[in-house]
């Protein structure tokens, strides 16, 4: 997650309009809205144009204007009125959708890089990139876009109309104009660095907090309550100050702006009066028409300065929505149907994290269809990882892992339907989470339509009997978050009862029995020793008594070398 | 009457830079003022029938200048006030969020979500910040200025302040009327927000089990109905909000309008106190009459802050309680350090007390300890053993003085206290970052030499040399680059670098061979001459390693020394 060198990105790839593809479904909403706001501003302008009139006539001539001005007048108020709510009313739900839609790209960018072998990753962080950053960019995608194409129109619509009236009047609305543009471009790159400081500040603070909470223990029981609260106080003074700079360059720009339209005001004002051609009694008509013409512009210069902070927001969304997938393989899709359990062949298979570290060696490993195979191996030898090239949720960096079955030809893992393959291979996970909800509820994550007779006879077998006393409500009884409420027993039981719904034809146990009691560790083992022959269990610990239940045991150090000839 | 009471409760202690704000934004508006008046007076000169000169039109527009360059000035002045107090604000709210959250309380708390409290405590406070440094002082702005500007003109033009002043009422009056509607539609909206970013934390850290289990469509179209619902319940709120919007349109256009028409009107002599032949004041007044508009603008334009504010106020109130006080828990004991850390090694050791302690988590369900008297003693390894969901976890968080229980915990002779404790969880939690830094976070005075001992003591000493870069190897998010049996020998080196009198270990040893396993009991051992350690265990041979075993069960603690064959009781 590195957005260090947006900087230095050209108009061509730049954030803000890489994200537009994403959006393309709300092109005509979108068009609509620049109408609507093009149509509000037509009518502020004849207001002015209107009002200094009827005055100025007054003052200058002792009439009162024609009916037809004043009611003219009243239906230009009624029609902002309704245009004004219509163009709110419309752009913010378009922000909304746009909002859905950037967060759901995100999910989907988020469930194909997470979890990522760069240990930099953190969920705090990608929270806050779909919780805060999506929120910056909803407006601009929602409103600013069309604000500005509805500036470009009155930019040339309002000179049009001025060089009708005289030439130097056009000429000091555009230059004074350009000039305004000019001044604002020495602003923007500093307000880029600016705004990926804030940005990354921001995004510290979401990882601290989620730090913060997911260590809480640790805080209350270590007394780190003060260095946690320096760091969260840090962090906020990173962004309070980034966002101070921010904030006082983005007012000098808008004081430059406004002198410069001062300047304007002042320049169309002397060219009206210079202007033999014009009624002196239509000056100040023109003079405040020109000046409610200018208001949008300027908004429209002001939004794109305030524009360049939000290119890291768009970055870092950029970026999670288009991450790649961990498990990406380039092997075709094959089709795979077969039935009974399968066995497992491991070719070589190694990986290692981005930085480089190891994780498993090449490794080789043969398991028959219907086989319990035990695997233990010194700590930080890699067989989490291997269980986790297994279940497909990292590819391995070389080598291939195949699935046998018990008649017909074997094929490479990859190329089974990622979606055919999580109904054939399944993991109980060492920390296995245990999602928000009651019992039932996590056990159709896995298999949705579980009855509760079902869920209790998977948790039976798994050796939790749901008793009174502790789960008052059975299977509805509530979970806490990452299983807050239930020990670590109970939650190895709930992940393999949630794994044994799924009916897999490969199992894969990553030290399920850790932390059981002998007693309930013999129930379970009893539950997986009855799935034998149906299905095929590897089950990983360090246990022996876990081991000794399993048809053949291998030492994951005993892996590494390539077998002269594979077993048939 | 504009500004929320709860939030302008949290610039408390800050009144003077929120005065000093809101004079500075008075200031900037009341420049228009001035420059109205010049420019009043260049117009005035533009009609044929004054005859004012070149220089004198040009002396206008150049004081019209200036006022630009005042209000420049103020700006950067009211920036500076504005970040000031959003920092102090932030700085206050986020530390006393934290102080909320991080209560024993909240542990086995099974509806806190943290997706819900890592908004409150990082988006949440950041859109409060707005509310207070610009919804605020433009909220009191307009209830300070339109008064005085109202009076202003009803001196140069009594009917035209009339008209003004229905206008004004209309804008900003008629939103009020719908304000309750308002408030709980924005609540319906917090909610359906904090689910939403609950779910989607949740995900993400539960994002391997969703993937193994083929459960990331189900859980994508689950958060898709709540990004829906969130959408739905957002236009709802808004599109009546926005009518606030329009409503100040409609009274800003509206009063203009009638403005030039009095004025117009007056100058024909329509009213007998008209100002008549005076175009420099008629123009004056035409352009005060928009700015009474100026300050109701300018609030419409902080509209966004405000509604952002108040949902934010949601998430935030969720987490300290809506009287702005956070929770004074029962639990909160008072902290009171050891003078030594490891209670200074008392040459006949420690000894753990517990005196008629009892606990249950809810008025009907089990005892986890009924009256239990107990003594543990430092000297030997103290296994804790019982069945599953006997409360063995529970009794450490008694232990912590994380539980409210009855009864009372000593340590020597005086109540047993949190910093008497180090702890090794179930699941321990590694901070991101550095070896070093998460063992220096709990001894802030350890130097490499002390840290490489107490590794090497937990184990790790094989790991350590083969690290490259050794003591500042990165730990990733929950340790998770880390293997499970590595996870665990860290955390229990960190829980004795800790030095504390008590040392707490929930299975240590579940995730290490018994090679491993055997050289941390070792060490344990060696931990335990000099102070209390208590481990719970599932496992035989760890069982076998102890000195004592305390069974737990159905509420009671009872003590078996040289046990043998602890599980087939």
């Amino acid at each position: 997650m590195n957005a260090q060198d947006t900087h230095t990105a050209t108009r061509g790839d730049d954030p803000l309009w890489g994200l537009i593809p994403y959006l393309a479904s709300h092109r005509l909403s979108l068009a609509w809205t620049g109408l609507v706001g093009l149509a509000n501003n037509l009518a502020l302008v004849f207001l002015a144009v209107a009002g200094s009139y009827v005055v100025t006539l007054a003052l200058a001539e002792g009439q009162l204007a024609s009916p037809r001005w004043w009611i003219a007048g009243g239906a230009a108020v009624l029609l902002r009125v309704i245009l004004t709510w219509h163009e709110m009313d419309l752009s913010h739900s378009i922000a909304y959708r746009v909002l859905a839609a950037l967060r759901m790209g995100l999910f989907d960018g988020f469930s194909r890089g997470v979890p990522s072998r760069s240990p930099g990753q953190h969920t705090g962080r990608l929270a806050a990139t779909a919780m805060g950053d999506t929120e910056k960019l909803e407006f601009f995608y929602a409103h600013t876009l069309t604000q500005l194409a509805a500036a470009v129109v009155i930019l040339i619509g309002g000179t049009t109309a001025l060089y009708q009236i005289g030439w130097s009047l056009a000429a000091g609305f555009v230059i004074g104009l350009a000039t305004l543009v000019l001044l604002t471009l020495p602003w923007l790159r500093t307000n880029v660095r600016l705004g990926e400081t804030v940005q990354r500040a921001k995004s510290n603070q979401s990882a601290l907090a989620v730090d913060l909470l997911s260590g809480s223990r640790e805080i209350l029981g270590f007394g780190l309550q003060e260095h946690v609260q320096r760091q969260l106080a840090e962090a906020t003074e990173v962004v309070a100050r980034a966002e101070r700079h921010l904030k006082v360059r983005e007012a000098a720009a808008a004081n430059v702006r406004e002198l410069c339209s001062l300047a304007i005001l002042v320049v169309v004002f002397l060219a009206a009066w210079n202007q033999p051609a014009l009624d002196p009694l239509w000056v100040p008509a023109v003079v405040a028409g020109t000046l409610t013409l200018l208001s949008p512009l300027m908004d429209a210069v002001a939004v794109l300065t305030q524009l360049q902070p939000h290119r890291a927001s768009a970055a870092r969304v950029l970026e999670g929505i288009s991450m790649a997938a961990e498990d990406l393989s380039a092997a075709p899709v094959l089709p795979f149907a077969t039935t009974g359990p399968l066995g497992i062949n491991v070719r070589g298979a190694c990986f290692s994290y981005a930085d480089g570290a190891p994780a498993l060696e090449p490794c080789w490993l043969s398991v028959a269809p219907g086989e319990h195979v035990g695997i233990s191996g010194r700590s930080g030898a890699g067989k989490t990882t291997l269980a986790r090239l297994l279940a497909r949720l990292w590819a391995p960096d070389a080598g291939s892992i195949e699935l046998i079955p018990r008649t017909g030809r074997s094929v490479n893992a990859a190329s089974v339907d990622l979606r055919v393959f999580r109904s054939l291979v399944t993991l109980v996970e060492q920390d296995a989470i245990i999602f928000h909800g009651s019992v039932l509820e996590n056990m159709r994550l896995a298999v949705p339509g579980t009855t509760e007779g079902q869920a209790l006879d998977a948790l039976g077998r798994s050796g939790l009997v749901l008793d009174a006393g502790r789960w008052p409500d059975g299977v509805h009884t509530t979970i806490g978050e990452g299983g807050t409420s239930v020990s670590g027993g109970e939650r190895a039981r709930i992940a393999l009862a949630r794994a044994l719904l799924v009916q897999p034809r490969v199992l894969v146990l990553d030290e399920t029995t850790a932390s059981l009691d002998a007693a309930t560790e013999a129930i379970l083992l009893d539950a997986v020793a009855a799935l034998a022959g149906d299905t095929t269990v590897i089950t990983i610990s360090h246990r022996e008594s876990t081991l000794a239940r399993c048809d053949r045991r291998i030492e994951l150090d005993n892996l590494h070398t390539e077998p002269v000839s594979q077993p048939a | 009457m504009l500004v929320d009471k709860r939030l302008m409760s949290l610039t408390h202690g800050h009144r003077r830079t929120l005065n000093a704000l809101t004079l500075v934004v008075c200031l900037g508006t009341a420049s228009y003022w001035v420059q109205a008046w010049f420019l009043a007076n260049a117009l005035a000169g533009l009609l044929p029938s004054q005859n004012h000169s070149a220089a004198q039109v040009a002396g206008s527009l150049l004081a019209v200048l200036s006022c630009g360059l005042v209000r420049a000035a103020l700006q950067q002045v009211q920036v500076r006030l504005a970040s000031a107090l959003g920092t102090a604000v932030r700085l206050e709210l986020r530390a006393t969020l934290a102080d909320a959250l991080l209560r024993p309380e909240r542990l086995r708390d099974s509806s806190e979500r943290s997706g819900a409290r890592r908004l409150a405590l990082s988006e949440s406070v950041d859109g409060v910040e707005p509310y207070l440094t610009a919804y605020i002082p433009h909220a009191l702005q307009l209830q300070l200025l339109c008064p005085i500007l109202l009076a202003g003109v009803a001196v140069l033009n009594p009917v035209l302040a009339a008209a003004l002043l229905a206008a004004v009422v209309v804008a900003v009056g008629a939103p009020r009327l719908w304000g309750r509607l308002l408030a709980r539609r924005s609540a319906t909206h917090w909610d359906s927000y904090e689910a939403l970013s609950a779910d989607f934390l949740e995900a993400l850290q539960g994002m391997r089990t969703l993937k193994i289990l083929d459960a990331v469509p189900r859980f994508r179209t689950r958060l898709n109905d709540r990004s829906e619902a969130l959408h739905r319940a957002t236009v709802a709120t808004m599109r009546v909000s926005l009518a606030d919007t329009a409503l100040a349109d409609l009274g800003i256009q509206a009063g203009l309008l009638a403005a030039a028409a009095l004025t117009a009107l007056d100058v024909l002599g329509a009213f007998p106190a008209g100002l008549g032949g005076e175009p420099a004041l008629t123009f004056f007044a035409l352009i005060l009459a928009s700015e009474v508009f100026r300050p109701i603008r300018d609030l419409a334009r902080q509209w966004h802050a405000g509604y952002l504010g108040i949902s934010a106020l949601g998430s935030i109130e969720a987490v300290i309680g809506s009287d702005g006080k956070e929770h004074s828990g029962p639990l909160a004991r008072p902290e009171v350090r050891p003078a030594h850390a490891a209670g200074g090694r008392e040459p006949h050791g420690h000894i753990v007390e517990l005196e008629n302690v009892s606990f249950r988590y809810e008025p009907d369900s089990p005892w986890v300890l009924l009256d239990t008297t107990a003594s543990i003693r430092s000297g030997g390894i103290s296994a804790l053993a019982g069945p599953s969901g006997a409360g063995k976890s529970t009794l450490f968080d008694i232990l912590l003085g994380f539980l409210p229980f009855t009864g009372q915990c000593l340590l020597d002779g005086r109540p047993l206290q949190t910093g008497d404790v180090s702890v090794v969880s179930q699941h321990s939690y590694l901070f991101p970052g550095t070896i070093r830094a998460n063992l220096q976070a709990v001894q802030p005075e350890a130097d490499d030499g002390w840290m490489r001992s107490v590794l090497d003591r937990a184990g790790l000493g094989a790991e350590l040399a083969a690290w490259p870069r050794g003591l500042d190897t990165v730990i990733s998010e929950a340790g998770h680059s880390l293997s499970g049996g590595q996870l665990q020998r860290l955390s229990v080196a960190r829980a004795i670098l800790a030095d504390r009198p008590v040392l707490l270990l929930d299975e240590p040893t579940s995730a290490l061979n018994s090679e491993l396993a055997a050289e941390l009991m070792n060490t344990l051992r060696a931990e335990a001459r000099h102070r209390i350690v208590v481990m719970i265990a599932h496992r035989t041979d760890a069982l076998e390693a102890a000195d004592r075993v305390l069974h737990l069960r159905d509420g009671a603690l009872h003590e078996t020394f040289l046990s043998t064959c602890p599980e087939a009781s």
